[in-house]
């Protein structure tokens, strides 16, 4: 395959309100290639579960207005008419959620519903269709996945029920896998098993995964590359180990001294962003970010930063001053 | 009622041998009756001004021990003592008083603050509930002072919780358990539901107020770095019981159980280069249901060290390194977690 797999320019979501138009996603532009490991990290309302829905063709329209380009192995998936869409969604871009058994029917055991989605899109036996349920489980780590298959989605905990998603993801071997927080809902062990389950996935099969958290560490585990999102908008990516270790935009600084680790002293003073995130509904003119930004001028308070390489640095970053500003002090940029 | 032996000089609380044990019908058809210990045999103490970590992952009971420590729900066997007296003794009036002094921060402030009361109203219930003022100026003077105290606005006061933010209803929830000058804190999950800039904002707010008031805290949570962060001791839970608890430097430096050292290992670092240089210690299956816990020791199943001895008899939570380190394990050696 030439180019990468996935390519988004300029996707904007917009919904209409009483008090206006709400911008969700803000024309934001970012591409995944085969086998590659994506992460997306942002606060609540940075626009990042949204931007999944809007390219799976999952939300609404109207009430919610969809703009940009989704292309999608050379197919422009906004313009694709919906039956065309169905056989896409599943099938090559399959997409897991934060809680696993909510996603899965009460009534049927859980094989049944993977045969399913199976039966959806392949033109196999019911019988045949059982089976590679089955095996998919046996794939994604379920212990006896001839008993599992059986079983009714409440006798499963929140690990097996998402491995069970992911069984069902991978049925018709997509080439693209969208997981809106898939671990949020787990306990850490279980966690890890799922992620390692997730890199096995693009290392083995070649399927390209995104994975959109707010979990700064879980992406220094998982991503090759970072999108850093904030209010509908990404203000910085690239490679991982250049997100963590110089990070140029002042939001994921920001980020990075704001997180608690494990190896870390007792009570180390954390030095948060001050402020909350911004809402949809009410973004600032000029950067978004600059209420909350401590290096904020006034250039800030008056024109939108792109997303853009800057002279002095060497990869993308929608600060005027990327590049410029004083590096926080102390090891991959957390506080002393 | 007799004084428990002392290995510390008087502990603000002291929890000894804490069980619960819920009788419940299982499955419609045959009403077949099972028993979940919830918390079997917990025993910890909290010191004046310092923080305990209780730590373990969904369903170890932690939160049941939380309830306990309360009598939100009663204990079915064991002994709390507050500064020296038996909270399973107490009085209405004295329990009443108790819970004044030792409160509870949930997870969740969307859920904990009504939604048709101002701010005001909801700092100065407590102070009445607990007549803790003179009149009606003297809760005015105190509602500010709260206010001032977690880093809020005074115009706030006249708030209700919808038009605040996540951290901001976080705020008034832990001004609310402060107006009674409180000297111990438990909380549960405290920054679960916060984004992560806005957790580091309260995280900081209770290290200043621990540090202002000299308040304890219990804090309970699933989160291993959250608690390397506040806790000045760590108890490990699993199904119940406590598999290890010790100062946090040895805790996480040195983990004698393998349980905690499994867990350590699974908590990932926000630094792609370490993540890369890690290597993880594997747990096998699933974690048991607490309907079902195993026999002898009840990590055995899941142990990656588990001999013939792990599944015929208990190991006895006692010191493995010095007296303030204490594993349940018949292998506990020390282990560098990568």
């Amino acid at each position: 395959m030439t180019g990468p797999l996935l390519e988004v320019r300029d996707l904007t979501v917009a919904f209409p309100t009483p008090a206006g138009l709400i911008r969700a996603v803000n024309s934001m532009s970012f591409s995944a290639s085969a086998g590659e490991r994506v992460g997306i990290v942002g606060e609540s309302g940075a626009g990042k579960s949204v931007a999944a829905l809007a390219i799976m063709r999952l939300l609404p329209t109207p009430p919610a207005r969809v703009s940009g380009r989704v292309t999608f192995d050379g197919t422009d998936l906004l313009g694709l008419p919906a039956g065309r869409m169905r056989r896409v969604r599943g099938a090559r871009i399959a997409m897991i959620f934060q809680d696993p058994v909510t996603c899965l029917s009460p009534r049927l055991p859980v094989g049944e519903q993977i045969a399913e989605a199976i039966r959806a899109h392949r033109d196999v036996t019911r019988r045949a269709a059982r089976d590679r349920a089955t095996q998919l489980l046996g794939d994604v780590g379920v212990p006896a996945p001839g008993r599992w298959a059986a079983e009714y989605p409440h006798r499963l905990s929140g690990g097996m029920a998402q491995r069970v998603m992911i069984a069902m993801a991978l049925s018709c071997e997509p080439d693209l896998l969208i997981a809106d927080e898939p671990t949020t809902a787990l306990d850490v062990t279980i966690e890890a098993q799922i992620i390692d389950l997730l890199i096995a996935l693009t290392e083995e099969r070649g399927t390209a995964v995104m994975l959109i958290t707010h979990d700064l560490a879980l992406l220094a585990r998982f991503a090759e590359r970072i999108l850093v999102t904030y209010a509908g908008g990404i203000v910085e990516q690239g490679p991982v180990t250049t997100i963590y270790d110089h990070p140029t935009h002042p939001y994921t600084w920001g980020l990075l001294q704001s997180v608690t680790r494990v190896d870390e002293q007792r009570r180390r003073r954390l030095s948060p962003i001050q402020g909350v995130p911004v809402s949809a509904r009410a973004i600032p003119p000029g950067c978004p970010f600059h209420p909350r930004c401590p290096h904020a001028r006034d250039l800030c308070r008056q024109q939108v930063p792109h997303l853009t390489v800057h002279a002095a640095d060497d990869h993308p970053s929608a600060c005027h001053f990327a590049g410029e500003l004083p590096r926080p002090v102390g090891r991959r940029g957390d506080g002393p | 009622m007799s004084q428990p032996a002392n290995d510390r000089p008087s502990p603000l609380l002291r929890v000894e041998g804490l069980r619960k044990v819920y009788t419940v019908m299982r499955g419609v058809p045959g009403f077949r009756r099972g028993q979940v210990k919830a918390v079997d045999g917990v025993s910890f103490t909290i010191e004046p001004g310092q923080t305990l970590g209780l730590v373990g992952e969904s369903g170890c009971g932690k939160s049941t021990v939380a309830r306990c420590l309360l009598r939100l729900t009663e204990p079915t066997a064991g002994r709390v003592w507050y500064a020296g007296r038996d909270v399973t003794a107490f009085t209405r009036e004295e329990l009443r008083r108790y819970r004044g002094q030792v409160q509870i921060v949930f997870q969740d402030p969307y859920g904990t603050l009504n939604p048709r009361l101002s701010v005001e109203y909801l700092l100065t219930e407590p102070l009445r509930v607990h007549r803790a003022v003179k009149d009606r100026r003297d809760a005015r003077r105190r509602v500010g002072a709260l206010l001032e105290l977690v880093g809020l606005q005074p115009e706030q006061a006249s708030r209700y919780p919808h038009e605040l933010s996540g951290g901001q209803r976080q705020r008034v929830a832990i001004a609310r358990v402060l107006a009674v000058e409180p000297r111990m804190l438990i909380l549960d999950e405290p920054v679960a539901a916060l984004d992560v800039s806005i957790a580091a904002q309260i995280l900081n707010l209770l290290a200043d107020l621990q540090d202002t008031l000299g308040v304890a805290y219990l804090v309970i949570s699933h989160d291993l770095s959250l608690v390397r962060h506040v806790a000045h001791r760590v108890a490990v839970m699993y199904l119940g019981a406590i598999m290890e608890v010790a100062d946090a430097e040895r805790v996480f430096a040195a983990p004698r159980h393998p349980y905690t050292q499994a867990l350590l290992s699974a908590v990932p670092l926000p630094d792609p280069a370490a993540e890369r240089r890690r290597s993880r210690i594997r747990m096998a299956g699933e974690p048991p249901s607490a309907f079902e816990v195993p026999p002898a020791c009840r990590f055995h199943t899941r142990c990656f060290k588990a001999q013939d001895v792990c599944s015929r008899e208990e190991p006895p939570l006692e010191p493995v390194a010095g007296p303030g380190h204490r594993a349940s394990c018949w292998f506990a050696e020390p282990m560098k977690v990568p």
